[in-house]
C-alpha cells in the first residue's frame, strides 16, 4: 500500500467488525463513525443512555439503521460497559470517541479488567507523500515519553508490524536524533547506534540506521557531505523519534506546517484501539478506523 | 514584523554596508554570495581561511578581492577566535559562519563572551519562512544547549526576544512547546513552562508575551478544539517564535523541510543565527547555495 486510498480499499475487503464507542457526543466523532459505517468497515455499537445516542444521531441527520445501541443507566459507566462488551467478544474494536484521553488510556490499561499494558503500546503517525508515491511513518508520536532502549525496540517492533500489514517489505528505518555521530552525552545517539547494530546483525526485518540527523536521513548527498554513507538515506519509510517532545511536536509540525494528510494507529494491543487525537483531522479518523480494521484477525 | 526573507534582502540594501568576518571562507558558494552581497552594497568581507584557496576561487569566479583584508589561517580554532575578535574589537560588524565546523565557532563565541564579562547564555535560533504564514517564525534552541533547564530556557527566550525586537517586533509572542499532549502535565517541559511564565512575568525584564497552550493545536485552533479540517486552522494566531525542550526537537524541527521538499515543504526557507554572545553571527549551512547565503548575509546586516 502506497496511498491512503489503498488503506481504504483494502479495508473494504475485510470482514465488517463491531466497533464499540463509549459515550459519543461530538459531531466530529459521529461523522467519523458514520463515514466508516457507510464504507462498510464497521457496525457501530454505541454505549450511552439510549436517548442521548439516538437524539445525537437524529440531530445530525444520521439514519439509525445499522447502529447498535447499548443502554446504560449512568453515563459515567460507559467505558466500563464498553470494556465488558469487548471481554464478552461482542465487539472487535474500541474507539475513544469523546472521552478524555488520559481517562481513556488509564482505564483501558488498568491492572484489573484492563485490555492493554501501557508499556507495550506505541503510536504511529502516517503521512502521505503523493508525488513520491509513498507513505512515511513517524513513531512514537503519542504514547511513550522518554523510552529507553528496551522500549525503543518495542516501538520499532510495533511499527514493523504495521509496515508488514501495509506490505512495505524490509522497510528503511532512520533512528533520528540531532547528529550523525555517536555522542555519549546524548543517549538518543547511543540508542540509535545500538539499534543500527542490531539491524546489521539481522535482528529486525528492516534496515535500521542511526544515529542520523534529518539531513543525513533524507539525502544521500547531504550524508556524503557530512562524511557518512547510510543505507537508508533518501529512502526512509519509518522515522523513529527520540522522545515524546520531538515525537508529538513533529507530528503536529507535519500536519500544521507541512499540511500533510495524516492517519494514525495505536499498536501493541491485542484488541485494536482507535484514539481521537487533537491534531488529526476528522477525515483521518476514518482512515484510523480502516487501519485498525486491517490489523484485526 | 518580517513577512519574508525577500523583505530581509530589501531592508539590507538600505541598512548600509557592513563588514563581515567570514570564517573559513574558501568555498565557492560563499565567495559567490559575498561577491553579490558586495555588489548590492550591503557587505564588505574580511576573509579568514586558506588564503591560497580563497584567491584561487576568487579568480575563478572573477571576484576582485584586492581591496579586502585576507587573513591566512588554517587552524579552525584560531580562525574562529580571530573572526570573533574582529567583531568584539569593532573591526567587523558581524560573523558569517562559512565552512568552519560549528563547534569551533560556538566555543570562540563563548570564550569571547566570557572575556568581555558578558554573563549570557549562548543559543542558536532558526528563522523559518513558510509561504502560507503571515510572517517569519523563529525556533530556539536549535543547536547549542542539549537539554537546558528552566533557568537556561529563560535566557534562551531572552536572546530570541532581543533578536525579534531587533527585527521590528514590539513585544514578541513566545510559544513554549511541550509533549504533555493533555496526558502528562508533570512532564518536565510542561513544569518548566509554568516556571518560565511565572519568572518572566515577575522579572519584567524580558519584553515578551507567552502564548496560551503547549502545542501547535493549542496555538492554531480555538481553545480546546480538535482539528476538524485544515480550513479552520488560523495561521494568524501563530506565535512569533517557539521554545523547544531539547536539542533533538530543535534540530529536527528546524530542518523539517528535508522530510519532503516536493510534497510538503515547497517554498520553505530557513536561516540560522547565533545569539547571546554579543557578536552578531549568521550560521550558513555548509550545504547552502550562494543565493541562500546572500540572504544569510542580509539577515546579518539587519541584526548587527
Amino acid at each position: 500500500m502506497r496511498k491512503f486510498n489503498d488503506i481504504l480499499e483494502n479495508a473494504k475487503q475485510c470482514e465488517k467488525k463491531n466497533l464499540v464507542v463509549p459515550q459519543p457526543r461530538s459531531k466530529r466523532v459521529f461523522t467519523a463513525i458514520n463515514e466508516a459505517k457507510k464504507a462498510g468497515f464497521i457496525t457501530p455499537v454505541l454505549v450511552d443512555t439510549e436517548d442521548i445516542s439516538r437524539e445525537n444521531l437524529s440531530s445530525l441527520g444520521i439514519d439509525h439503521t445499522g447502529y447498535e445501541f447499548v443502554e446504560i443507566e449512568n453515563p459515567s459507566s460507559a467505558l466500563a460497559e464498553a470494556m465488558q462488551i469487548l471481554h464478552r467478544n461482542e465487539a472487535d474494536m474500541i474507539f475513544q470517541g469523546d472521552l478524555n484521553g488520559k481517562y481513556f488510556l488509564d482505564t483501558i490499561a488498568e491492572n484489573d479488567g484492563g485490555i492493554v499494558q501501557m508499556n507495550a503500546l506505541s503510536y504511529v503517525s502516517l503521512f502521505e507523500l503523493p508525488t513520491e508515491n509513498k507513505m512515511i511513518l513517524l513513531t512514537d508520536t503519542f504514547i511513550q515519553e522518554f523510552p529507553d532502549l528496551k522500549q525503543k525496540i518495542r516501538i520499532l517492533t510495533n511499527a514493523l508490524s504495521l509496515t508488514d500489514i501495509l506490505g512495505i517489505e524490509k522497510p528503511n528505518v532512520a533512528a533520528l536524533t540531532m547528529l550523525e555521530r555517536v555522542n555519549i552525552a546524548v543517549p538518543s545517539t547511543t540508542d540509535a547506534a545500538v539499534l543500527a547494530k542490531m539491524s546489521e546483525r539481522g535482528q529486525f526485518n528492516a534496515t535500521v540506521d542511526g544515529p542520523l540527523d534529518i539531513d543525513c536521513a533524507s539525502s544521500p548527498e547531504k550524508a556524503q557531505r557530512k562524511g557518512i554513507k547510510s543505507p537508508v538515506s533518501g529512502k526512509v519509510d519509518i522515522y523513529l523519534l527520540p522522545d515524546i517532545e520531538s515525537g508529538y511536536c513533529i507530528a503536529e509540525v507535519m500536519t500544521y506546517l507541512g499540511r500533510a494528510p495524516s492517519a494514525g494507529i495505536l499498536l501493541g494491543s491485542d484488541i485494536p484501539i482507535i484514539l481521537n487525537l487533537k491534531f488529526e483531522p476528522t477525515e483521518s479518523l476514518v482512515l484510523n478506523i480502516a487501519l485498525a480494521l486491517l490489523r484485526t484477525p | 514584523m518580517l513577512k519574508s526573507f525577500e523583505e530581509v534582502e530589501q531592508k539590507a540594501r538600505h541598512a548600509g554596508k557592513k563588514r563581515v568576518s567570514v570564517l573559513q571562507a574558501e568555498g565557492q558558494e560563499f565567495l559567490m554570495a559575498l561577491k553579490e552581497a558586495y555588489s548590492r552594497g550591503y557587505a564588505e568581507p574580511i576573509l579568514i581561511g586558506d588564503e591560497h584557496a580563497i584567491r584561487n576561487i576568487a579568480d575563478r569566479i572573477e571576484f576582485d578581492i584586492s581591496s579586502f583584508q585576507v587573513i591566512n589561517e588554517n587552524d579552525p580554532k584560531k580562525i574562529a577566535e580571530r573572526g570573533v575578535d574582529l567583531v568584539s574589537a569593532g573591526d567587523a560588524h558581524m560573523v558569517l559562519r562559512a565552512r568552519i565546523d560549528g563547534s569551533f565557532m560556538y566555543r570562540a563565541a563563548i570564550k569571547s563572551a566570557r572575556d568581555t564579562g558578558m554573563k549570557r547564555q549562548i543559543s542558536a535560533a532558526g528563522l523559518l519562512e513558510f509561504p502560507f504564514l503571515p510572517k517569519i517564525i523563529g525556533l530556539t534552541d536549535t543547536g547549542i544547549n542539549v537539554a537546558p533547564g528552566y533557568e537556561e530556557k529563560i535566557e534562551i527566550i531572552r536572546n530570541a526576544v532581543e533578536l525579534f525586537c531587533h527585527l521590528g517586533h514590539e513585544k514578541p509572542k513566545v510559544g513554549i512547546l511541550s509533549g504533555a499532549r493533555g496526558l502528562n502535565e508533570r512532564l518536565r517541559s510542561a513544569e518548566d513552562a509554568i516556571k518560565i511564565r511565572e519568572a518572566i512575568l515577575k522579572d519584567g525584564s524580558i519584553n515578551c508575551s507567552i502564548a496560551e497552550g503547549s502545542c501547535l493545536s493549542d496555538f492554531l485552533l480555538e481553545k480546546d478544539n480538535s482539528l476538524e479540517s485544515m480550513e479552520e486552522v488560523d495561521y494568524d494566531r501563530i506565535p512569533d517564535f517557539f521554545l523547544v525542550h531539547n536539542i533533538e526537537l530543535g534540530n529536527i524541527f528546524v530542518k523539517i523541510d528535508n522530510i519532503s521538499k516536493i510534497d510538503l515543504f515547497t517554498g520553505f526557507r530557513r536561516h540560522g543565527v547565533l545569539l547571546g554572545a554579543g557578536i552578531p553571527t549568521v550560521i550558513a549551512a555548509r550545504s547552502d547555495t550562494h543565493d541562500t547565503i546572500i540572504t544569510d548575509i542580509a539577515l546579518g546586516t539587519l541584526i548587527s
